[in-house]
């Protein structure tokens, strides 16, 4: 099997409320996959369901042939394969962005501080933002601190990056600085889910593009067919309703 | 910095509280016998001046809370006699362990003739007035002393003329038919010199007793039921914002029970309703002397306001929090203690001031256990000196100079917090413009 995250029928409620209703994806290492979809679709859910902060009612789940849903996961373990980063950064605001990069290494995968640090200044660099090491997220903008979370996320070596509308609290000069990065990260080889509002990115950097609506997979196709052929009504809405 | 100095200060604490219940057990357990006698009259007041003798040997005098420690005590047979003046003796015999507590209950007796003589304050305040002499028939017969101005007299049945002085007070003198085994009360007016509300020297005298004797035991009843108080509170605190549901549950139960219940009710539970529990199905005397009882009682208290100081502040951390801890691998306690308690300590740090501050003025209550702390040390010297304002607007003075203070800095470290955050905030919007335009 050489897909690193499958989906197998997820099926999510919260509730009487529905929210997926079987939704089965493979993704293939590398790919950068992005799931457009109005809010309220499940986007964010499907996310939220590969990294386990929301239980999946049914369905399987399986990370590079590994299932990673059931009740006898290590589920720390399994989260440290998986990145993941958030909305509203979610960055510890007691923690300079150095000490925020290297407290998962050193605390969960028990490295020591200097081989941590190193790692974590390696990534910060990467970001653009090694000069800003020691400064507290209130002292960040938007955009450096959502970088920061980025660098985060990659100081577990993660084999999937999950991306949950990263640029949709910033303002919107900010928005750049993080998609610039998320490309490099796509262009290192990096597999990706992608869930966004920001449409040139999704024909620029993604592989393949999903629409979901109510729960299920409208369309499922490369960006070039699905922004220019959309074989579904669903899909030729949704591109309508943006454009305006 | 402000990270650092919150862990010190929990750390100094938590030492604090290790310390003292390590002192409280050692005492326990030193072993090295203590026999503790404790002598009351029929309606349980303590009785003062009481001589003990242990096998035949003379002991010393109960203190004012009719209490005396024997020191050295061994474990074995022994005879424990109390004799007071005006009461019958009383005698345990029996085998002794070598720490013990024994209680004494004398009687009364009214020898024939005898004649109680009550000397009050013709004030309202109808308080007892010790140290004056009494003069029956001219002849001086002694001074009322006990903590109700008594004194008792052998006299004939018939007509006495008893006459009372004191300093500064107008003699009193009366014609009694005197009838044995009655008690009579003289009042005594202010005499030559008025009373004033405001007595300068006995306000100072106050000052310094009560900041001597009082405050000590004040601030040690405070500060360590607050240590122990915080460590009960962060661990029901943390139970009440857990998701494992029995947890939370004997955390709710404990936070909502004893918040339900009033401070002094289970101050005498703790002294004397479970140590009666424990007696009577132990089958032996068991006590909790009203020290430990305080403290036991008020950290047990504010452990639970604590709890739910320390919940607020878990709660108040946002969820993203957890979920970014969780999300790389962390497990609950490592979130807990990495991410989510030094945030939630910063967020609830002016609440646990006031929180000690609270304590502070709750320890009055030991007041009913007569442990002298500040407030009941007031009340003493109130009696001793027939002037029961001046002590107490003493105490009241001390307690200010102490929670104002403390209040200031409550309110200081509050503002520090927000300036700070509003602060780095601004400079971070100040920041944005520059930055963007060299990525763009």
């Amino acid at each position: 099997m050489n897909s690193m995250v499958s989906i197998k029928d997820l099926h999510k409620r919260f509730g009487d409320l529905e929210v997926l209703k079987g939704i089965s994806l493979d993704i293939k290492k590398g790919e950068v996959v992005v799931i457009l979809g109005p809010s309220g679709s499940g986007k964010s859910t499907i996310l939220r369901c590969i990294n386990r902060l929301e239980e999946p009612t049914s369905g399987r789940i399986f990370i590079d042939g590994e299932e990673i849903t059931g009740s006898k996961v290590d589920i720390n373990k399994m989260r440290q394969r998986v990145g993941m980063v958030f909305q509203q950064f979610n960055l510890f605001p007691h923690m300079t962005a150095l000490q925020n990069v290297t407290l998962a290494p050193m605390k969960v995968q028990k490295k020591p501080k200097q081989e941590a640090e190193k790692i974590g200044l390696e990534l910060l660099k990467k970001v653009g933002l090694l000069e800003k090491a020691n400064s507290y997220p209130m002292q960040l903008s938007g955009g450096q601190q959502q970088r920061v979370a980025i660098a985060r996320a990659l100081a577990m070596r993660p084999d999937v990056m999950l991306f949950d509308e990263v640029t949709s609290a910033l303002d919107p000069e900010l928005v750049k600085e993080v998609l610039d990065v998320m490309k490099n990260l796509a262009m290192d080889g990096m597999t990706m889910i992608v869930v966004t509002h920001e449409m040139n990115f999704a024909k620029e950097v993604g592989d393949r593009i999903i629409l979901i609506d109510g729960g299920v997979i409208v369309e499922e196709n490369t960006p070039d067919q699905f922004f220019t052929n959309p074989q579904h009504e669903r899909t030729k809405r949704f591109l309508n309703m943006i454009k305006n | 910095m402000n990270d650092r100095a919150s862990r010190l200060f929990i750390s100094i604490l938590l030492l604090l509280a290790i310390l003292n219940t390590s002192l409280v057990c050692t005492a326990y357990a030193r072993g090295g016998g203590t026999l503790s006698v404790t002598v009351r009259n029929e309606w349980m007041s303590h009785l003062e001046n009481s001589s003990v003798y242990l096998d035949g040997a003379y002991q010393g005098m109960t203190d004012r809370f009719g209490h005396l420690a024997i020191e050295n005590f061994s474990a074995g047979h022994h005879n424990v006699t109390v004799e007071r003046e005006g009461y019958a003796s009383s005698s345990i015999e029996k085998d002794f362990n070598s720490t013990e507590a024994i209680e004494f209950k004398l009687k009364a007796v009214k020898p024939e003739n005898s004649v109680t003589i009550v000397v009050l304050d013709d004030r309202a305040s109808r308080s007892a007035i010790l140290g004056a002499k009494v003069y029956v028939d001219d002849q001086f017969m002694g001074v009322t002393k006990g903590g109700d101005g008594s004194l008792t007299l052998q006299l004939e049945p018939g007509n006495h003329t008893i006459k009372v002085t004191k300093d500064q007070l107008h003699d009193n003198l009366s014609t009694i038919n005197v009838v044995p085994g009655s008690t009579y009360t003289i009042l005594m007016s202010g005499g030559g010199k008025k009373f004033n509300i405001l007595d300068a020297d006995l306000f100072i005298y106050s000052i310094w007793k009560e900041i001597t004797y009082g405050l000590v035991n004040t601030l040690k009843l405070s500060i360590i039921a607050y240590a122990l108080g915080l460590c009960i509170g962060l661990v029901m605190g943390i139970g009440r914002a857990s998701s494992n549901s029995i947890f939370r549950g004997i955390s709710s139960v404990y936070v909502e029970g004893i918040r339900g219940l009033p401070l002094l009710l289970q101050l005498l539970f703790v002294n004397f309703g479970f140590p009666f529990m424990i007696s009577d199905l132990m089958g032996q005397q068991f006590n909790i002397d009203a020290f430990t009882s305080c403290i036991i009682a008020l950290s047990v208290n504010s452990g639970a306001y604590m709890g739910e100081i320390f919940k607020a502040g878990i709660e108040a951390v946002s969820k993203g929090q957890t979920e970014a801890a969780r999300s790389l691998g962390m497990t609950h306690a490592q979130s807990m203690r990495y991410i989510i308690l030094p945030q939630a300590f910063k967020i609830v740090l002016p609440a646990l001031g006031n929180e000690f501050i609270a304590l502070i003025k709750d320890s009055s209550i030991a007041l009913v256990l007569a442990v002298t702390e500040l407030t009941m040390e007031a009340k003493l010297i109130g009696v001793e000196y027939y002037n029961t304002f001046t002590p107490l607007l003493a105490a009241g003075i001390i307690y200010l100079s102490i929670t104002i203070p403390l209040g200031r800095i409550v309110q200081y470290i509050e503002k520090k917090y927000n300036v700070q955050n509003t602060r780095t905030a601004a400079k971070a919007k100040k920041k944005v413009k520059p930055l963007t335009e060299e990525f763009i």
